[in-house]
């Protein structure tokens, strides 16, 4: 289903404030994720600023707004909108998050977990659909983290299978959010893997969270946790994946060596992955 | 299921301590607020009280992160202030994260609490503060605000053909109209919020306290406004520059029919800074 996607190989959330350490080891980094909020419905500045950085690196956006699993319609002025995002940066493919973060007109600004029913799934994978057909990209659902867990109809695995099940839209498998719901839920995290639709994990993400109250954090403010990468090792074993991406949002490292170790750390599990097939 | 109705509960557990603290004591008061059934209403009330807790601070981590990015150095002052961190408590309390027009995440965030520290707020939070927060949320808003950078570009070509005519015939102007574009806003403060954002807000607040007026430009070619101080006479005089009052009206207001010089003088600065927009056609048939 994703045959002909190219393979972008190891990159890094944009955010400004690692500007300087992305250009600074620009031979560390292999593509870039941008947040689609900040290029659409937005100045000309801004939209020349994702030309300048598709100038450097191959550039996938990556939503946070899109609210999917709000009931309703997806916005068609933001699908529009991000449509011609992906076409003015020549995005393999775009991504957003399997969850809601706006209902009954409050804007939570935080991803939230849906009640998981499989005529939710339903409605989700319909309305993915259409977000994919009208982008022109494959477009890709994430699995999200949450600390609250409400009694449901299906298991959040299942759930993402049955949505991906109903729609050929791909799968973004958030791999410290897998860690961190293993964590705090009590559930093995390896075999969540083996439930999901693997084929169809087209790129992956990894960050490092932190403790607090007993519970682990998805802060992306740490560096990745060892069994994350060991997550990623399995997962490429049996996912075609086309991108590996580091996220880091806070408490951001005072040079770029912790990153570029992430970096390359990253490329060599994928190395070594694609040495063993 | 009814998704909307769930979504829209939960959602309101996230951000009213309030309807946390009714679905522990009272639910039913919840359920018929929400119309839930009872497995929605069982469904919520199962969840662990702590991770209630624990997502509605996640909930409260964001914004207050999403203001400080909006408001930096009004948020660093409230940091400073010897309640500020009650005044922010009671800011996210009460003004939960309704959908504002702007679909921006900082300018909706920064939009809210100045109408709280103008509103509600008003008695807590410093009047420099105030200040602050207002001037910052209008430069944001000019940031962001794509008619502001279109307007700019073309105000800065109909500019050159006015200053012609102020050279070849000064008199014409005081029958034209002129307006403040779009990406132009004139603002007015009790406070010195250009010395203060520039001092990182560091200084005694008493040293910054004076009257201050303010017009702040966004050009076509950054996003970051302009910001030129004026003094109280050309901001009344810019104020009145509604498109359709004649300059000869404006200086009879203004400067009390004096000679219509001192107009000419601000209208040329306009001008030259691209501040005005294109006057109405009419304009350039007025003699």
């Amino acid at each position: 289903m994703f045959a002909n996607l190219p393979s972008l190989g190891v990159g890094i959330g944009y955010r400004s404030e690692l500007a300087r350490d992305i250009f600074d080891s620009a031979d560390h980094v292999d593509w870039l994720e941008l947040v689609t909020e900040h290029y659409i419905q937005c100045t000309s500045e801004r939209l020349d600023h994702a030309r300048w950085l598709r100038e450097h690196f191959p550039v996938v956006p990556h939503g946070i707004e899109m609210s999917i699993g709000t009931d309703g319609e997806v916005d068609s002025a933001y699908v529009d909108a991000l449509a011609e995002f992906v076409a003015l940066v020549d995005a393999p493919w775009c991504s957003d998050h399997l969850c809601f973060t706006r209902a009954g007109g409050i804007a939570l600004g935080q991803l939230t977990p849906l009640p998981r029913t499989v005529e939710l799934a339903a409605t989700i994978a319909r309305k993915a659909q259409c977000v994919q057909d009208r982008v022109g990209v494959p477009f890709l659902l994430e699995n999200i983290s949450y600390y609250v867990d409400f009694p449901s109809e299906l298991t959040e695995a299942q759930f993402i299978t049955e949505v991906m099940e109903r729609c050929s839209c791909g799968l973004l498998l958030d791999l410290t959010n897998v860690h961190t719901n293993a964590v705090n839920h009590g559930f093995s995290a390896l075999e969540f893997l083996t439930v999901l639709p693997m084929e169809r994990v087209v790129q992956v993400h990894l960050a490092g969270g932190h403790w607090e109250q007993g519970t682990l954090l998805d802060s992306h403010s740490h560096a990745v946790p060892e069994d994350v990468w060991q997550l990623l090792a399995r997962t490429l074993e049996l996912a075609p994946l086309r991108g590996i991406l580091i996220e880091r949002d806070d408490n951001f490292p005072a040079d770029a060596s912790e990153l570029v170790g992430e970096l390359d750390r990253a490329r060599s599990i994928l190395s070594a992955a694609a040495g063993a097939r | 299921m009814n998704v909307r109705n769930f979504e829209e509960a939960y959602a309101n557990l996230l951000v009213s301590d309030d309807a946390r603290e009714t679905l522990a004591t009272e639910p039913e008061k919840i359920r018929r607020q929400f119309s839930l059934t009872d497995a929605e209403l069982r469904a919520l009330r199962s969840v662990d009280r702590s991770r209630l807790e624990l997502s509605a601070d996640t909930v409260k981590g964001v914004r207050v992160r999403v203001l400080q990015r909006a408001l930096p150095e009004a948020t660093r002052a409230l940091a400073r202030w010897a309640t500020g961190d009650e005044v922010l408590d009671s800011y996210l309390r009460h003004c939960p994260p309704f959908r504002e027009a702007s679909p921006n995440r900082l300018l909706a965030e920064a939009a809210r609490f100045v109408r709280f520290a103008g509103g509600d707020g008003r008695d807590h939070v410093p009047a420099y503060i105030r200040d602050v927060a207002t001037y910052e949320e209008l430069r944001l808003r000019l940031a962001y605000d794509r008619r502001a950078g279109d307007a700019a570009r073309a105000c800065q070509t109909e500019a050159a053909g006015w200053l012609e005519t102020l050279v070849t015939d000064p008199a014409r102007l005081v029958g034209a109209s002129f307006a403040l574009g779009t990406h132009v806003a004139l603002a007015a403060f009790d406070h010195d919020v250009v010395a203060i954002t520039s001092n990182g807000a560091r200084d005694l607040v008493e040293q910054h306290r004076r009257p201050t007026w303010l017009i702040l430009k966004r050009s076509h070619e950054r996003m970051t406004p302009f910001v030129y101080r004026i003094g109280e006479v050309p901001y009344e005089f810019f104020r009145r520059l509604n498109g359709t009052t004649r300059l000869r009206q404006i200086c009879s207001d203004v400067f009390e029919g004096g000679p219509p010089e001192r107009a000419i003088g601000l209208v040329r600065m306009g001008l030259e800074h691209a501040l005005l927009v294109i006057p109405s056609s009419s304009n350039h048939h007025q003699s």
